[in-house]
């Protein structure tokens, strides 16, 4: 009985011991790995976020999503910030290229919509598709 | 009559510039809090700000989302348990910057002032004062300032398990470099 008890004891403590330390070391998210679980057009997401900001932000954020648009602008030094139509994407990395006036599809994690702006941002964003306008 | 013109140019040249705006998408902003048991960091990126120098005022607005930490968990507890990111996803500030330069940037030395204004997070809106280093650098001004905030003037509760490890005063610090913006 003594013995079962140590035993139970020293599992238990292992399995704690082992989540304890999974979860302190776990990794971060990495949105470009992730499905999109929503797709809009740029105009679509702004309008959800500019007209219905309550219910798209306990919708939408932290959410990734796939947004098609026409690039207005790249902005930013260390990673690229991708300028749609009242969404701005802040790049996964410094490899995609995308160029002002490519229409694209992305997809990146929502961050907040910036009433600043008046603007959705997403970040980890990745190019799904691009097409060069005629 | 020529003169008149000339003089009415210079004025409304002077006038457009008096009213200058300047903005980023990428400020920086992280905070610290330093304990003998833990030193937690978090940086965000992606704060936007505009300033006009014709009104003298700042606006910075940042996603609570965008904050990241070295650990995943840190960033979870963050979001989830201190600041609710889902129910207060932004922070804002407005403040006033009045010895701030309607004009003639390009020649203006470094100089150091006071920016009050009200700083609103967790749903708590707070006045504070800080002082502010601005400098014209490459067509941009590039400011930065540090202040402190305690967690329990924005309505931010630290469970008793976890006081020790996160400090009574968090060092909350801005760095933003503001382009012209162009309308």
């Amino acid at each position: 009985m003594k013995r079962t008890l140590i035993g139970l004891l020293l599992v238990g403590g292992l399995v704690f011991g082992v989540t304890a330390y999974w979860q302190w070391n776990k990794p971060h998210r990495d949105a470009a790995t992730e499905e999109a679980v929503y797709n809009f057009s740029d105009e679509e997401l702004f309008t959800l976020f500019s007209s219905y900001t309550d219910s798209a932000n306990a919708l939408l954020l932290d959410k990734v999503v796939a947004v098609s648009g026409t690039v207005e602008s790249v902005e930013g030094d260390t990673l690229p910030l991708w300028i749609l139509n009242g969404v701005v994407a802040e790049a996964s990395d410094a490899s995609g290229s995308i160029s002002e006036g490519e229409s694209v599809l992305i997809k990146g994690r929502i961050t907040h919509f910036d009433d600043l702006f008046g603007e959705v941002r997403l970040d980890q964003a990745t190019v799904v598709t691009k097409n060069k306008t005629p | 009559m020529k003169y008149l013109i000339l003089g009415l140019s210079l004025w409304m040249s002077h006038l457009s510039v008096g009213q200058e705006k300047w903005f980023t998408r990428t400020g920086q902003i992280s905070f610290y809090s330093s304990t003998p048991v833990e030193d937690i960091q978090g940086i965000s990126n992606d704060a936007g700000c505009v300033l006009d120098a014709g009104s003298k005022r700042i606006q910075l607005t940042v996603g609570m989302k965008s904050f990241v930490f070295e650990k995943a968990l840190m960033q979870e507890h963050f979001n989830e348990n201190y600041v609710e990111s889902h129910k207060f996803p932004n922070a804002t500030f407005k403040g006033e910057l009045p010895e701030f330069p309607e004009s003639d940037f390009e020649n203006q030395k470094a100089f150091e002032t006071l920016v009050k204004g009200v700083l609103e997070l967790h749903g708590v809106a707070k006045e504070i004062t800080a002082k502010a280093k601005f400098a014209y650098v490459d067509n941009q001004w590039v400011s930065e300032t540090t202040f402190k905030v305690k967690p329990q003037d924005f309505d931010i509760e630290i469970p008793a398990v976890v006081a020790d490890k996160i400090a009574e005063n968090i060092e909350v610090r801005v760095k933003v470099e503001l382009k012209p913006l162009k309308r």
